[in-house]
């Protein structure tokens, strides 16, 4: 029973993103997209008795370095791998070690993304896509993230491949839930994930949820910062 | 020719004579539920018969049906498991990061709220467009 991270990666820094792209196959199916982009040393597996998930997924953690204008920072420098995971178990391991949305500070983001998509807009697996946004007052967003994120772990959207990863986002005055997918010209999957969104959310039929693909998302960034140095994030 | 040619029926019908009487005769008076239901399907059998290349599109429509799904219960049901609570190998420092396991407990509270339904679940926006 022990060792059952083994064959977790220990990813405690994106700086060496470059030379870990294995084509190795995983002995799950993945999809050529999810081949396309190689972020990783070595595939998450699930313990022996464990509850193994669809995908394998990794935390991700960002914060805008307070001071200092959002265009001269580099999204990717500020953007930090926790950990991946393969199982329901594993996922409760590095979810109970990290503090909930809620109880962070300033200007940052989760991002729980299928292991080898970054979480950027630039990403492969993203450059299609979009987003739904819900904006939350104060107080809500540790419990919807939470419901969130089990339901992209527990396939409740039932889109296929379409789900990339989901983000929350603590601002000033509100903090933001988004979930990406791959094809934000597909109005069928992003209806669907809209409608899953509304039942596990359980929101009041008044919210207003806004889609926004991520070429739209770059181009109001440019627009903007006046710099072609866009990168994810809401 | 006459008396050749009969013989020559005669004897291809011979044996299937004797063939299909042995297959009434066994199957009669053994009818249970188990037979019915296999009749049922070497009955449904040729209906169904397919190409592998039919096959194969099915096994692939499966399996995207057959996707590791849980339900929320589920999840967070296995949130207290001891194995569950452990500490990840590898996790980095981090001011995010904590060292112990912090209390799940609020899960299941939220769970009752829920299914009360009277939780004050309004997400809105506070900006105006």
């Amino acid at each position: 029973m022990n060792n059952k991270f083994d064959a977790l990666k220990d990813d405690d820094s994106g700086d060496h993103d470059q030379d870990q792209g294995s084509p190795k196959d995983s002995e799950k199916e993945k999809t050529e997209d999810e081949e396309q982009n190689s972020s990783r040393k070595k595939m998450s597996v699930p313990g022996a008795g464990e509850h193994p998930l669809q995908y394998n997924y990794t935390f991700w953690y960002s914060r805008r370095t307070p001071g200092r204008p959002a265009s001269t920072q580099s999204y990717e420098q500020n953007i930090k791998q926790i950990g991946s995971f393969a199982s329901v178990e594993q996922f409760w391991r590095f979810y109970s070690h990290m503090i909930r949305p809620g109880d962070l500070t300033g200007h940052s983001d989760f991002h729980l993304f299928k292991e080898g998509i970054k979480p950027m807009w630039e990403d492969d697996a993203n450059k299609m896509g979009g987003k739904w946004i819900i904006r939350l007052r104060k107080g809500l967003a540790s419990r919807c993230w939470e419901n969130l994120i089990l339901a992209m772990l527990g396939e409740q959207f039932m889109v296929g491949e379409e789900i990339c990863g989901a983000v929350v986002s603590v601002r000033f005055q509100e903090d933001i839930i988004s979930i990406w997918n791959k094809t934000a010209s597909d109005q069928a999957t992003t209806a669907r994930i809209r409608d899953t969104l509304r039942r596990v959310l359980n929101l009041p039929p008044n919210t207003i949820m806004e889609y926004k693909t991520h070429t739209d998302s770059i181009k109001a960034w440019v627009d903007f910062h006046g710099l072609v140095n866009p990168s994810g994030g809401c | 020719m006459e008396v050749s040619r009969r013989r020559i029926l005669q004897k291809h019908l011979e044996p299937a004579r004797p063939l299909r009487r042995c297959i009434h005769v066994d199957t009669e008076p053994k009818i249970n539920a188990g037979t019915c239901a296999q009749a049922l399907m070497t009955e449904e059998d040729p209906e169904t018969t397919i190409g592998i290349e039919q096959f194969c599109k099915i096994v692939n429509l499966h399996k995207q049906k057959g996707r590791i799904s849980y339900n929320r219960d589920f999840l967070i049901g296995l949130a207290s498991c001891p194995e569950a609570r452990k500490k990840p190998q590898f996790l980095p420092e981090h001011p995010i990061v904590l060292m112990e396991a912090r209390d799940l407990a609020h899960l299941k509270l939220h769970e009752m709220k829920w299914n009360g339904g009277k939780e004050d679940m309004v997400a809105e926006r506070l900006h105006s467009p």
